[in-house]
């Protein structure tokens, strides 16, 4: 645990600290320090790996937000892909990126967001895996938009925030109420906020379904399921180590890690499984076939990534033992290639300027490495054996077959899937490497590094398809475990031997191989055919959607901020007396009946009654301005008098220095504005009213309170001196206890001051 | 202001409530008073003061430097927040000294929280109420 805080620290640290030529250095030190720690947990032993590395700084117990770490099976896994796949894309950009001036920025954006996405996995505490996960949205949103001159790329940008912060949101929700479920059954509130003690109870709570719908919103919206799968495409405007490294390997599998991690807490029960195994297979179909619409090389990368994250999220949505196998295969091999094929796509827009896979071609000369790169990797995203996108093909159609009839629609859905992916997975690496089209202009020289990353990642996947022992033994199995909740061997096989099943899959992939080298000659057509098919649905998509709402909302903000505020102050005050109201009402109705008003005023109370409202009576009836504020200064002293008679002499103090502020400027107030109309025509009858009859409910209610709750009292009362060292108990809750409170509040005044400023002072400033 | 009563007066007032409101922010911590009614104390007497002696000079710097101040304090409040966690307490934990204040008793960082409540609670009201203030520019319904 401390290799990973220790290796995270120095790469944001030596990527903030240098400066001018330097700077150069810190992509490479940055990727190094990235390699040492995922090699380091991976020659951990595994061992380990079965009783979790734990680590808490419990900062806040008041707020339940402790800094709590766990490394189990599933989180180790990650990291490590974190830290080799990091470190290739951090060696490929300091090739890749041109020596603009934001580049520091850029760079330290990317080590964030790494740093982010390890905590991510890491976390046990909700909170912080909240705050990981919106910071990994806004890393995402400053490097999508890197090249934020154009205004396309900042549309873009904005589109993936929105996307994903909102869903985020929704999680948050999520998570208070799995958090308030903990606590109804006795957990602490720092122990119901952990992942780990997530108990099987709250699968039967009434609040479980809004709970199961507030995860798979923020899943969906952050690993692009659909409907909110647009956010993805849009998001290859940024420059291709941002998308090889969040937007293919890392932080669109937040979701899918997500889910995984809710697998043994949440999972295995109908709601769950049938949710999410819908939801990830409309979108592997959907994503495939959006795929076979595009020329742009990096947009069918992009849909194909959808496809197969919604194959990972129909996968643990099944949840038996072998589909979570399959989704951990698919997971780390689609990593791998994916990465590696937007670095090949990105060395090809570097060397032509070009990504139409229908015009590239006879690029295998000047590219070998690449090519080459793009070979392993296109194989092993069509699943071709020996490499290790294979395995997760199998076990993927093992799982669907042991599921029975619903299976065969499954099987159905993913053999349309598979064929278009492997077609278009050969196309990309035969199609602008050996077909006879030529690049005509000038061709860049691509840089060693950006050639070799590729082929690194690529051969990684090569070498775990040779040796899936090593998989098996040091990574799989406790993945597997983590996620199922219970021991789950791991035993990846090329040859399974003779019997029904592995027959039935052995054709099926087959199968898929065939009908995809078919595919992928005649992808040219197919792009047509299908580009042209979806042109005419496009209307009703929902990216057509998002782009009505967000353009919507201006006009629907004018149109509601005109009919508030029209400049007119008693309709101001009509309005909000409105909300008033209505705010009240509600409680009111619920309460009403077990009202008993009892009217008990001793010589005290119904002296002070009169202090304070006779001089408001009497404010309605004078006419003159001066005599109206004196007479309701007036009746705030009455106010003081009470405060001052209940033993409250700090809000007697406050009431009394407000109104006296309160006086001066009304003053001052009177001094500027050029004089006051005497009479006003018409006065609103029916929200006096209302006013009078919420106010009048209202006190009823609190007549009918007997005592404020005591608890809370005698533990301030007992605490107080003793841990606060304050005898004055109402100065103790503010400064001490309830501080981040009082904090608030000065912030608010603040605020207030500084509009009050911008109003008074605009014209000045403008002068 | 033409009151010649009013004048005398006010011009010791102020004075007295300046000090008076230094004295209630001190004691806050075990009698009546603190860091709000405090701020609230002195911004009215710098606020008399601007009467009697008809210019609004020390609002008027106040305003200019109002931004800064505020900005200043937050980076104190980020400290208090974050220093306790440093020292190995949870958030906003108030730590105490052996160091006697007359009036406050012990020096702790509570009291430095209250003086910043102070602080910001007079300079705002001051603020604005200079904003209201301001000559001419106004007056166009």
């Amino acid at each position: 645990m401390e290799t990973i805080f220790w290796s995270v620290a120095a790469a944001l640290a030596s990527v903030v600290t240098l400066r001018g030529r330097a700077f150069r250095l810190a992509p490479y030190l940055v990727a190094g320090f990235l390699l040492w720690l995922s090699v380091s947990l991976i020659v951990t032993a595994p061992a380990s790996v079965t009783h979790p590395q734990t680590f808490s700084w419990a900062w806040s117990n008041t707020f339940g937000a402790a800094l709590d770490f766990r490394l189990d099976g599933l989180s180790r896994v990650l990291v490590i892909l974190i830290g080799f796949i990091g470190s290739g894309v951090f060696c490929y950009s300091a090739s890749y990126m041109r020596p603009v001036p934001g580049l520091q920025g850029f760079y330290t954006t990317l080590t964030l967001f790494t740093a982010a996405m390890i905590g991510l996995v890491l976390a046990d505490n909700l909170i912080a895996f909240f705050l990981f996960w919106e910071s990994t949205s806004v890393c995402s949103f400053l490097l999508v938009g890197t090249n934020h001159q154009s205004a396309s790329t900042r549309e873009s940008a904005r589109k993936a925030l929105f996307l994903t912060v909102g869903g985020g949101l929704m999680l948050l929700i999520g998570f208070l109420m799995i958090s308030a479920h903990g606590q109804s059954t006795g957990l602490s509130l720092s122990d119901s906020l952990r992942f780990s003690m997530i108990g099987r109870s709250i699968v039967d709570s009434p609040s479980f379904p809004v709970i199961v719908f507030c995860m798979a919103v923020g899943i969906a919206t952050k690993s692009a399921q659909v409907p909110f799968h647009i956010w993805l495409p849009a998001a290859m405007a940024g420059p291709t180590p941002v998308s090889s490294f969040l937007h293919s390997a890392t932080m669109v599998k937040a979701g899918v890690f997500l889910l995984a991690r809710l697998t043994p807490s949440l999972g295995g029960n109908e709601l769950w499984n049938t949710s999410f195994t819908i939801m990830g297979s409309i979108t592997m179909v959907t994503g495939a076939i959006l795929a076979s619409a595009q020329r742009d090389i990096k947009k069918i990368l992009a849909y194909s990534t959808i496809a197969v994250l919604g194959t990972l999220v129909m996968l643990l949505g099944i949840g038996t033992d072998i589909a979570i196998k399959a989704a951990i295969v698919y997971l780390v091999a689609h990593a791998l290639y994916k990465a590696s094929l937007f670095q090949i796509v990105g060395n090809i827009d570097y060397a032509t300027g070009s990504r139409d896979i229908k015009t590239l071609g006879s690029l295998a000369r000047m590219l070998p490495l690449t090519a080459t790169a793009a070979v392993l990797s296109a194989l092993s995203k069509a699943g071709a054996p020996p490499l290790f996108g294979f395995f997760g093909k199998e076990l993927a159609y093992l799982a669907k077959i042991q599921l029975g009839t619903v299976g065969i629609l499954l099987l159905f859905m993913a053999f349309l899937t598979n064929v278009l992916l492997v077609g278009l997975a050969l196309s990309i690496c035969y199609r602008p490497f050996w077909s006879k089209n030529t690049i005509t202009g000038e061709l860049n020289a691509v840089p060693l590094p950006m050639s070799l990353v590729p082929l690194v990642l690529s051969v990684a996947g090569l070498f775990i398809g040779l040796f899936p022992a090593f998989f098996d033994q040091y990574l799989g199995t406790q993945m597997a475990s983590a996620i199922a909740g219970q021991d789950l061997t791991m035993k990846l096989k090329l040859w399974h031997g003779i019997n029904f099943e592995s027959l039935v899959v052995i054709a099926l992939s087959a199968a898929t191989l065939a009908i995809g080298v078919l595919a992928a000659v005649k992808v040219k057509p197919i792009i047509s055919f299908t580009s042209a098919k979806l042109s005419s649905v496009q209307h009703c998509g929902p990216n057509n959607i998002y782009e009505r709402v967000i353009s919507g909302i201006p006009r629907w903000a004018s149109s509601i901020v005109s009919k508030l505020q029209n400049g007119n102050l008693k309709h101001y005050i009509t309005w909000t007396l409105a909300g008033t109201l209505a705010l009240l009402s509600l409680p009111l109705f619920h309460t009403v009946d077990g009202i008993r008003p009892t009217l008990r005023l001793d010589w005290i109370e119904a002296a002070l009654f009169v202090a304070i409202s006779l001089p408001v009576i009497a404010a309605l009836i004078v006419s003159n301005e001066f005599s109206k504020l004196i007479l309701l200064g007036a009746s705030g002293f009455g106010v003081v008098l009470a405060f001052a008679a209940f033993a409250a002499p700090d809000l007697a103090l406050t009431q009394l220095l407000v109104e006296a502020l309160v006086l001066v400027f009304v003053l001052a107030l009177f001094r500027v504005v050029p004089g006051v109309e005497e009479k006003r025509p018409g006065r609103s009858t029916p929200t006096a009213i209302a006013l009078g009859l919420s106010l009048a409910f209202g006190a009823l209610l609190l007549a009918n309170v007997p005592e404020l709750p005591n608890a809370s009292k005698i533990y301030f009362l007992e605490h107080s001196y003793l841990e606060a060292f304050g005898k004055n108990v109402v100065n103790v809750i503010l400064v001490d206890f309830r501080a981040l409170d009082t904090f608030g509040e000065a912030v608010v005044v603040a605020i207030a001051a500084l509009g009050c400023g911008s109003l008074l002072l605009a014209n000045e400033r403008t002068s | 202001m033409d009151n010649v009563i009013l004048r005398t007066t006010l011009s010791l007032t102020w004075k007295l409530l300046a000090a008076y409101s230094l004295y209630i922010l001190l004691r806050g911590h075990n009698e009546p008073g603190g860091g709000f009614i405090g701020g609230l104390l002195l911004a009215l007497g710098i606020i008399l003061r601007g009467y009697i002696a008809n210019s609004n000079t020390t609002e008027d710097k106040l305003r200019d430097g109002y931004t800064a101040g505020l900005g200043l304090s937050g980076v104190v409040f980020l400290c208090l927040i974050v220093l306790p966690v440093v020292v190995g307490h949870e958030v906003l934990k108030g730590l105490w000294t052996s160091v006697w204040i007359p009036i406050a008793g012990k020096f702790s960082s509570v009291l430095i929280f209250d003086t910043l409540v102070y602080l910001i609670v007079a300079t705002s009201a001051l603020y604005a109420h200079s904003a209201l203030y301001t000559p001419g520019h106004r007056g166009q319904p």
